[in-house]
């Protein structure tokens, strides 16, 4: 048990494995990762590296953040820093109840000067410093930044605090996809409208409720003319009263009901009727978003039972431009009004009329409060550990007439130590005349 | 419109001539070892920033935002942000002005770099449109100044003390400050700049978390500054717990400042990220 504890509360093995979490990474940015490309892109590079590619995607190092050896990897330096927190928890506790340091221990210290002055006028320039004084038995005790000792475990502690969010967010999160046309309202329960990649959300709260979306407005960028932003008014209403009714924009999401709605794509749902020789085989809403690097909406949509698929472009004047493909062969192509009809003799389409929709990835994640607390945490015990460093100076006199030994150390930034120690001895040297006024 | 557009390569020209003259000066200052010329070159790198922080400021008025896509708007902010630390370092510590002779030519090169590039006026992607971003760009290049501070320190460091065990301390390297508060400054920065990368980390998961729902993507550029900010984690390791020896520690400090280079100018180009400041 003992040596298990030593084990993981040792340093050393915090670097080790900082350094192997840092070497996975690397290679997990060298290796392609599965999330960053799409299925056929990966299935090609499997295919031109018949070898590695798919030894890689077997030992995990194509998904490396979701490999169970990284996980392990993750919960060993977790498990680290615990104890190596605990550990210098029990050292600090030692030292916070320890009595002040014996003039036995002051050779070891780095820093050691000269001085003559009485111990009234070296307390009160101490002092002057930020310094807390002590008398003792062999001289001035003095030190400044105690409670900076606990910077590095406020900083682990945020650490910690991070990577239990992360593991919350893991297990708990759940996230999928709605779409929203102007003016319809869902009714019912709302399970039946999200869409995960995994089938239906099913962390939605029981209760229903309604959701409607109103007043799509895009903003336009005054200089490209492109879009900038999209507004609109997100109504929630369970059982005849609205719970929430704001306004939402990307980057400006909404939280209801214990999930927050987050703008993932904006654009326009023409209803369109397919036709062929007579038969429908599609009548629906289609979705058509902005792409914003080409400044199109565009929107692709497949028709399984006839093998078809339909690429659709809204065009500036609420037109839509549709293009109807059997696999490479083109079976319709044309551009049409609202209300338009055409029919190529094959194939009929009704574009029947327009409304703005939107696209929210809605998510419900209980770890990212944990997250951010931590994030802020460690950045707190950063900053203590950056800006101050536990300092400690002893005064030791040699003789009754003002000889003194000055013995000083820091825990880090030693160089500015001295200096500061240097300024205080050469402020008390400078002193000649009022040494000798307190001597008198 | 024209005349803002004129306005800012006037700036950066103007801009480049006093880094420039300031560089020969700085050059002058250590081949004919004049002190003089280094007081001449001091002023001119202010009037440098002052046209950089002029053109800048135009390009924000041409393009109705911050200047931070593409290279023409990121490099002079760059130059800007290396001046700024540059200026910070020399107050702190008098004897490191003779730096001006790397930043000078670093500053001119790079907003020559960016008047030669795209001049193109690119609307931001509509994720872009939150304060939070400005606090994102401002970390970054807090701490990727830091960093370059840092590695800087530690390559000069490198450089004297092997000049000192060999006892060929020229009148460069004599010029410079001690090992020690290179060493020290060295350490210092790149303590500073894990904490600016933390921020900088930080902040960016927050935007995640306010566009797309998520503070963690496993983007591309979110890894590399992950791995920057582990490696400056185990470079502050070594130093504190371990007490590494100073030149191992010096070549990390570099090998760090690499690392965050690449992960944010040459990234951008290896993988398809949602970070597109230089796209």
């Amino acid at each position: 048990m003992r040596f298990l504890y030593i084990m993981l509360s040792s340093k050393k093995l915090a670097i080790v494995l900082l350094v192997l979490i840092t070497a996975v990474y690397i290679t997990g940015m060298v290796v392609p990762q599965e999330h960053l490309l799409s299925k056929n892109e990966f299935s090609r590079w499997l295919a031109v590296n018949p070898t590695f590619g798919p030894m890689a995607q077997k030992v995990g190092l194509s998904s490396f953040f979701s490999a169970w050896w990284f996980l392990c990897m993750v919960s060993l330096l977790f498990f680290n820093t615990l104890f190596c927190m605990v550990r210098q928890g029990f050292t600090l506790i030692t030292k916070f109840k320890g009595k002040s340091p014996q003039p036995v221990q002051f050779e070891k210290w780095p820093h050691r000067e000269e001085l003559k002055g009485s111990p009234a006028q070296i307390t009160g320039h101490l002092t002057k410093a930020g310094y807390r004084t002590r008398v003792t038995e062999w001289g001035i005790y003095a030190y400044k930044h105690r409670w900076a000792q606990t910077a590095s475990l406020v900083f682990h502690l945020g650490i910690l605090i991070v990577i239990t969010g992360g593991l919350v967010s893991a297990l708990w999160k759940t996230s999928g996809v709605v779409r929203l046309t102007e003016g319809q309202t869902f009714g019912g329960n709302i399970h039946e409208y999200l869409q995960t990649e995994q089938g239906y959300l099913a962390k939605i709260p029981e209760d229903p409720f309604l959701v409607g979306i109103d007043g799509v407005e895009s903003m336009k960028d005054p200089i490209s003319g492109k879009e900038k932003n999209v507004s609109q008014v997100v109504t929630f209403d369970r059982e005849g009263n609205v719970v929430e009714k704001r306004e939402v924009r990307v980057n400006q999401n909404l939280s209801v009901v214990g999930h927050t709605f987050y703008i993932s794509r904006f654009g326009y749902s023409p209803g369109i009727i397919i036709s062929r020789d007579g038969r429908e085989v599609f009548a629906a809403y289609a979705a058509v978003s902005y792409d914003e690097g080409k400044d199109v909406y565009r929107g692709d949509l497949t028709i399984p039972s006839e093998e078809w698929s339909v690429m659709l472009e809204y065009l500036p004047t609420s037109e839509i431009s549709v293009i109807i493909k059997e696999k490479s062969s083109v079976l319709f192509e044309n551009t049409l009004k609202i209300q338009d009809s055409v029919d190529n003799g094959q194939i009929k389409v009704e574009y029947m009329e327009l409304r703005e929709s939107v696209e929210f990835i809605v998510a419900r994640d209980p770890g990212v409060n944990l997250v951010f607390a931590g994030g802020m945490v460690a950045l707190m015990g950063l900053v203590i550990l950056y800006f101050s460093a536990y300092r400690q100076i002893a005064v030791v006199f040699k003789s009754g007439r003002g000889q003194a030994m000055v013995y000083g150390r820091a825990e880090r930034f030693r160089y500015s130590f001295s200096a500061e120690l240097s300024r205080i001895t050469d402020t008390l040297k400078g002193e000649p005349e009022a040494v000798k006024q307190q001597e008198a | 419109m024209d005349l803002v557009v004129k306005g800012q390569i006037i700036s950066y020209w103007i801009a480049i001539a006093f880094f420039i003259v300031s560089f020969v000066f700085y050059a002058t200052s250590l081949v004919f070892r004049k002190e003089e010329h280094k007081r001449v070159a001091n002023p001119l790198v202010w009037g440098g920033l002052l046209f950089t922080t002029v053109a800048l400021g135009l390009r924000w008025v041409q393009v109705g935002r911050g200047p931070y896509l593409d290279f023409i708007e990121v490099l002079p902010g760059d130059a800007w942000a290396a001046v700024i630390i540059y200026l910070i370092l020399r107050k702190v510590n008098p004897r490191l002005d003779i730096l001006g002779i790397f930043v000078t030519p670093a500053a001119f090169l790079m907003l020559a770099a960016a008047l030669l590039s795209d001049p193109e006026v690119k609307s931001a992607p509509i994720t872009y449109d939150t304060y939070w971003l400005y606090i994102h760009i401002a970390f970054a290049k807090i701490a990727y100044g830091s960093c370059l501070v840092s590695a800087a320190m530690a390559g000069l460091f490198l450089w004297k003390s092997r000049a000192e065990a060999r006892g060929e301390a020229g009148y460069f390297v004599g010029r410079l400050p001690g090992t020690p508060v290179m060493n020290e400054l060295s350490h210092r920065f790149a303590g500073f700049a894990f904490i600016m990368l933390g921020v900088m980390i930080l902040t960016g998961a927050v935007w995640a978390h306010k566009s797309w729902g998520r503070y963690w993507g496993w983007d591309p550029i979110e890894t590399w500054a992950l791995i920057s900010w582990f490696v400056y984690g185990i470079y502050l390791h070594l130093r504190f717990t371990f007490k590494m020896s100073k030149a191992w520690l010096a070549w990390l400090s570099v090998f760090a400042f690499f690392l965050v280079i690449f992960s944010y100018f040459v990234t951008p180009y290896l993988y398809d990220t949602i970070h597109e400041h230089l796209r």
